[in-house]
């Protein structure tokens, strides 16, 4: 162990790649160039030193399949969450009526864990764990030395990053080939750059952690049978829950140091920062919105309450050809709605990594580092838009299990494969597969029309008791055939044209589930076999005869696929009549 | 006119990717993959930038987007519309 204290103040120290910030994106960054380029030399300067407190450190501690893949094999830490965090069931959402009994809400989630698996990680745990794996690994951890400044370098010259000691007061220089900003929010490099672009919604967070297990399952009574047997061993709780209602989610994640982080997440249109900004407040507000978890943490004390106003944002360049990058929190952020947040930290770092080892080999063309740019840029724009258009339709159980269906199919046909075969650094295959997804991006903006335009029409006219989303058989071949790496060109190809059927027939379907909803006396219009234009599907029947009933290609079956996403579905006049069961639409 | 002619050069220039380049006014951009969400955020900036006006992320669906000529009618209401308030953008 090398004492830094000591020899590192007052002299320049100098590296291949100096990483400022030891957060989760400067942590994962240095192990993957470590293990990439064993010989590059690597400084990590954090104002935080060991022991980091467990528990109550940062928020983010919620992972889906794709951020997972980064942490478990690009990382090679598969066996260590596996033994040291939770395995996560999938994400849980409740909709409907939040005063009522809360075995009641139609619910959306899984019941037995996935084969490929995410984790729920204790931050704390995690980036103590890590920087010591670092260190082992031959990073230079320089930790309670806050960045004072990082001088670009001119040309080919290197980077000047200015330190201090938070103990001592001591001041040091790190000198670079390359310089990563990992500081997060600060976002130096954004700020002094004038990068920095306002992007999304005003929507806002609140959270606190809690001691113990607040475990979702105990909001039902024991005595609702059917509804704890449908996901057995109380495991709900190894979910990342979210309560649903308009305008609004708030979160329930496990961590494994024993305690449950809570969060509450809105669109300030329609709810008020001012209304959840403090504990007290926050309380207040959960009693009104999600009373029954209200009554059950009611006396508990928080082991911290942090805020977080208008937390979207965007930027006009994360990368540059002169050699820096702008990684996880300090390049941009989308919306903690799906767990993007390691994702995207693991597609800034595979990039941040592929520059660096061209840059070494003399073989950084600026025009990778655009295309590397426009990735990340539109990824975090598309996203952000994607989920926060979504926020105002929290309030409909109906539109909300869609527009589930329909991101899940396309987190797995078109963002997964990106991760799990490194598609966007390998300008072959990219091109290629562009090629079939080409068509995919205005699709998806039809379809959040579409949800947008069903939500404000629907009477509610349906709704469901439980989605277990991998016993849609279509999703659940999906998902294994896409979740999976080492694939050859060829296979990477097929696969999207498959994805692209897939998503070409669910967008027709979901339509046809909207209709039945909005206007059922329509139905008729759509005899089977039913074929139509995917990329005009709407609730405006004047505009159907233009463009929606004529298809540019060439018909195939839909009705296997819509008896799968029918079954799930059922009127709620059915519901009302009789009492709730608990048992799912198409277990009956 | 000039419209068109603008939106095609770029989308010759920096969108296709084959040397064929030509582009009928009415052939459908979706069905010859060429708007993808990069490109379609590329072109945003791109009208954004020469025509003054500002893209809703909402507008970017395939009724104003689907080829050359729906991208004139669509661009033409926002110039007016533009012209008209004195809000612009967002």
């Amino acid at each position: 162990m090398m004492n830094h204290r000591d020899d590192t103040a007052n002299r320049v120290l100098a590296c291949d790649v100096a990483i400022c910030g030891g957060g989760l994106a400067g942590l994962t960054l240095a192990r993957q160039l470590k293990l990439a380029m064993p010989r590059l030399s690597i400084v990590l300067l954090d104002r935080l030193a060991r022991p980091l407190p467990e528990a109550a450190f940062k928020v983010g501690e919620s992972t889906v399949e794709v951020g997972a893949y980064y942490l478990g094999q690009t990382l090679k830490l598969h066996d260590y969450f596996d033994e040291h965090h939770l395995y996560k069931l999938g994400l849980r959402y409740f909709f409907g009526d939040s005063q009522g009994p809360f075995q009641d809400r139609p619910e959306f989630g899984l019941s037995e864990f996935p084969p490929v698996s995410s984790y729920q990680i204790d931050r704390g745990l995690l980036e103590n764990d890590l920087r010591r794996f670092n260190a082992e690994a031959g990073v230079q951890m320089l930790e309670g030395c806050a960045v004072r400044a990082i001088a670009l370098a001119n040309g080919n010259g290197r980077h000047e990053i200015s330190f201090k000691q938070r103990e001592t007061g001591a001041e040091g220089k790190v000198h670079a080939r390359w310089v990563i900003d990992a500081m997060g929010r600060r976002r130096y490099l954004q700020k002094k750059l004038d990068l920095a672009k306002a992007h999304g919604r005003p929507c806002s967070a609140a959270w606190f952690r809690l001691e113990g297990r607040i475990d979702v399952s105990d909001l039902a009574p024991r005595d609702a049978d059917g509804w704890h047997r449908r996901v057995p061993e109380n495991n709900r709780y190894y979910s990342t829950t979210h309560l649903m209602g308009k305008g609004y989610w708030v979160w329930l994640i496990p961590l494994s140091s024993g305690s449950t982080s809570v969060g509450i997440v809105a669109l300030e249109d329609v709810h008020p920062f001012a209304g959840f900004n403090t504990y007290p407040a926050a309380l207040q507000w959960l009693r009104t919105h999600e009373p029954v978890l209200a009554a059950y943490i009611e006396g508990r004390e928080p082991l911290d309450f942090k805020v977080m106003r208008r937390y979207s944002y965007s930027s006009r360049q994360v990368f540059s050809e002169e050699r820096w990058a702008c990684v996880g929190e300090a390049g941009v952020f989308s919306d903690p709605f799906y767990s993007p947040g390691t994702d995207m930290i693991g597609f800034a770092n595979t990039a941040a990594t592929e520059m660096i080892r061209l840059d070494l080999e003399g073989e950084l063309a600026p025009e990778t580092v655009t295309e590397f740019n426009r990735f990340i840029l539109a990824l975090n724009e598309l996203l952000t838009h994607n989920i926060q258009q979504g926020y105002p339709l929290f309030g409909s159980a109906v539109v909300s299990a869609a527009k589930l269906i329909w991101d899940v199919t396309v987190a797995w046909s078109i963002y997964g494969p990106q991760m799990f075969n490194s598609i966007y650094v390998d300008a072959e295959k990219n091109a290629q597969v562009r090629k079939v997804t080409g068509k995919f991006f205005l699709l998806t903006q039809q379809m959040h029309r579409l949800f947008v335009d069903w939500e404000a029409k629907s009477p509610g006219r349906l709704t469901f008791d439980f989605i277990d989303y991998l016993t849609i058989p279509f999703l659940k071949r999906l998902r294994l055939r896409n979740l999976r790496s080492g694939k050859s060109l060829q296979e990477l190809i097929d696969d999207h044209v498959e994805n692209m059927e897939r998503l070409e027939e669910l967008a027709q379907v979901l339509f046809l589930l909207a209709v039945e909803d909005v206007m059922p006396e329509r139905l008729d219009q759509f005899p089977a076999p039913v074929w139509l234009n995917a990329w005009h599907v709407g609730l405006d029947p004047a505009r159907w005869p233009d463009r929606l009933f004529r298809p540019t290609s060439a018909p195939r079956d839909l009705e296997g696929m819509r008896a799968e996403i029918r079954s799930l579905f059922h009127s709620k006049e059915r519901q009302d009549a009789g009492s709730v069961t608990g048992v799912p639409a198409h277990a009956r | 006119m000039r419209i068109e002619a603008e939106i095609e050069r770029f989308i010759v220039d920096e969108l296709v990717e084959e040397d064929l380049a030509q582009i009928d006014p009415d052939e459908s951009l979706i069905e010859r993959g060429l708007l993808d969400s990069i490109a379609v955020l590329r072109l945003m900036a791109f009208i954004e930038e020469q025509f003054g006006v500002t893209v809703d992320e909402g507008d970017v669906v395939p009724d104003n987007f689907e080829t050359i000529n729906s991208l004139k009618v669509f661009l033409e209401r926002k110039i007016e519309n533009n012209h008209g308030s004195p809000e612009r953008g967002r």
